[in-house]
C-alpha cells in the first residue's frame, strides 16, 4: 500500500481506494511492480474494482514465477559465480562481478516489469506471459548452477584428495549426508552444526577414520 | 577484536538488516557479501571472504518465500569474521582444508539463528502496527501508513545494528574462550559439500548434462592449476 499511496491519494474517494487496497499484497520483489504498474494505473483510470481484481488474480501467480525465477536460478547462479571466484583466489573481481551482475538484473527486471504492467492495465490477466521474467535467462542461470555444481564437485574431491584421503573422505561424507538431509528438508544450517560438531568429537575422544 | 570492529559492525548491520528485510536485497546482505565488506573495513578482508563464502556454502540455495524464516546469514558472516583466527590467507583453495575455523563457523551459526528469531518477533511486532496504521488509514488519516513504512525500517535498522554490535563483543570472548580447548574439525570441506549438494539440487534434474560438463571443467580446473 505504501507504494500505491502517491496514486491512491490522487484518486477520487481517497479513503476508498486505500480501503481496497488493505488485503495483503505478499508478492515477489522482483514481479510487483508489474502487478503495481498495473493497479495504479487501474487507479487512476477510476476502475478500483478491476484493480482489486488484478491484485487478486494475477499477482499471486506473477509472484509464483518470480520466486522460481530469482530463488533457483538468477540469485544462486550469481552466488555461484562469486564464491567459484573465492575459491579460485580472484575474489574481488568474482564478488564485484556477482554483485554487478545481480543488481543490473533485478533493476532491469523491476523498470521492464512496471512499464510492461502499466501498459496492460486490466488486460495484465490475459497477458500474464508477457509479465513473466525472461525465460531465456532463467534458463541460462539456472545451466550455470549445474555447471558450478558439477565442477565444484569435481574440483573439491581433487583438493581433498591432494589435502589428504581424510578430506575426501569428510566431503564425499558430506555430500551423502546432505543430499539426504535436504531430501528429508532438515534447515542446512543445523546440518553443518551437527556434523561439524561430530568431526570436533571424533577428533578429540577418538579418530577411527584418521580425520585430519 | 580491533578498535573499529563494534562501530563497522553496528554501521554495517544496520545497512545488512535494511538490504534484508526492507529493501530489495541486492545481495549485500549474503554471506560472502557482508563477510567481505565486514572485512574490508576492519582489516580482515581474508578472514570476511573466508568465513562469508562457507556460511555462504551452507546457506547458498534459501528460500525466502511466504512464511519462510531464513537465517540471518549476514549476522553469521559478522560474528564469524569476528570470531575467526588471525592468520587466514586465500592460499588458492588450500584454506578449505583448515580446521582452525570450525569455532568461529559454529558461532556464526548459532547468531543466525538467533537473529531469525529476533527478526521473526520484531516482524511480529510490526505487523500489529500495521493493523493499527490501516485502522488509522481507513478512518481518514493516509499519513499512517507512511509513519507505519518509516518505523519498521527505523526498527530494522536498529536490529541489525543492535544484533551485529552483540555477536562481534561476544564473538571475540567466545573465541578467546574455546581457543584453549583446540576445537578443530574440517569445516571448510563439510561447508563446501553441503553446497555442492545445494547447488546441484537447485539446478534441478533437467539439467543433468550441465552437471557433467562441469565435473569435466572442475577436473581441468583442477588438474591445470586453477585455483592451486
Amino acid at each position: 500500500m505504501h507504494a500505491l499511496l502517491p496514486v491512491l491519494r490522487r484518486s477520487a474517494d481517497p479513503v476508498a481506494a486505500v480501503q481496497r487496497h488493505t488485503a495483503p499484497f505478499n508478492s515477489n520483489t522482483w514481479t510487483a511492480p508489474a502487478a503495481l504498474g498495473a493497479i495504479a494505473r487501474l487507479e487512476q483510470e477510476a476502475r478500483g474494482a478491476d484493480a482489486v481484481r488484478v491484485r487478486d488474480l494475477v499477482s499471486p501467480v506473477l509472484s509464483g514465477m518470480g520466486d522460481a525465477y530469482v530463488f533457483q536460478a538468477v540469485r544462486p547462479a550469481c552466488i555461484a559465480l562469486a564464491l567459484t571466484g573465492v575459491f579460485a583466489g580472484v575474489p574481488r573481481a568474482a564478488l564485484g562481478a556477482a554483485f554487478v551482475l545481480y543488481a543490473a538484473a533485478a533493476l532491469l527486471q523491476f523498470r521492464r516489469s512496471f512499464v510492461r504492467g502499466a501498459a496492460l492495465g486490466a488486460d495484465a490477466g490475459r497477458a500474464v506471459a508477457q509479465l513473466r521474467p525472461p525465460a531465456r535467462v532463467a534458463r541460462c542461470a539456472r545451466g550455470a548452477v549445474g555447471l558450478a555444481a558439477g565442477a565444484w564437485i569435481a574440483w573439491g574431491l581433487i583438493r581433498a584428495w591432494e589435502a589428504g584421503p581424510s578430506g575426501a573422505f569428510v566431503l564425499g561424507g558430506t555430500l551423502c549426508v546432505g543430499y539426504t538431509a535436504a531430501r528429508h528438508q532438515r534447515a542446512p544450517g543445523w546440518v553443518f552444526a551437527g556434523l561439524v560438531l561430530l568431526a570436533i568429537l571424533l577428533r578429540r575422544f577418538s579418530n577411527p577414520v584418521g580425520l585430519p | 577484536m580491533t578498535a573499529a570492529m563494534p562501530g563497522a559492525a553496528m554501521l554495517l548491520g544496520a545497512l545488512f538488516a535494511l538490504d534484508d528485510a526492507v529493501c530489495v536485497s541486492l545481495l549485500i546482505s549474503e554471506p560472502v557479501f557482508a563477510g567481505a565488506l565486514f572485512g574490508a573495513v576492519t582489516g580482515r578482508f581474508e578472514a570476511g571472504v573466508l568465513c562469508g563464502a562457507l556460511l555462504q556454502c551452507v546457506w547458498i540455495a534459501t528460500l525466502r518465500v511466504g512464511g519462510v524464516r531464513p537465517p540471518e546469514g549476514w549476522l553469521a558472516a559478522v560474528a564469524a569474521t569476528s570470531a575467526a583466527p588471525a592468520g587466514l590467507a586465500f592460499d588458492h583453495g588450500a584454506w578449505l582444508a583448515s580446521e582452525s575455523l570450525a569455532p568461529a563457523l559454529l558461532w556464526g551459526v548459532a547468531c543466525a539463528s538467533a537473529g531469525a528469531k529476533l527478526r521473526a518477533g520484531l516482524v511480529r511486532s510490526i505487523e500489529r502496527g500495521a493493523d493499527r496504521a490501516v485502522a488509522r488509514a481507513v478512518a481518514g488519516d493516509l499519513g499512517a501508513v507512511n509513519t507505519l513504512h518509516r518505523g519498521a525500517a527505523a526498527l530494522h535498522l536498529v536490529r541489525g545494528a543492535l544484533a551485529a554490535f552483540l555477536a562481534v563483543a561476544l564473538g571475540t570472548r567466545f573465541a578467546a574462550l574455546v581457543a584453549p580447548a583446540g576445537l578443530l574439525a574440517p569445516a571448510g570441506w563439510i561447508a563446501f559439500g553441503l553446497g555442492c549438494v545445494a547447488l546441484g539440487q537447485t539446478s534441478g534434474r533437467g539439467a543433468r548434462w550441465t552437471w557433467g560438463v562441469g565435473g569435466l571443467a572442475g577436473v581441468a580446473w583442477a588438474w591445470w592449476g586453477g585455483g592451486s
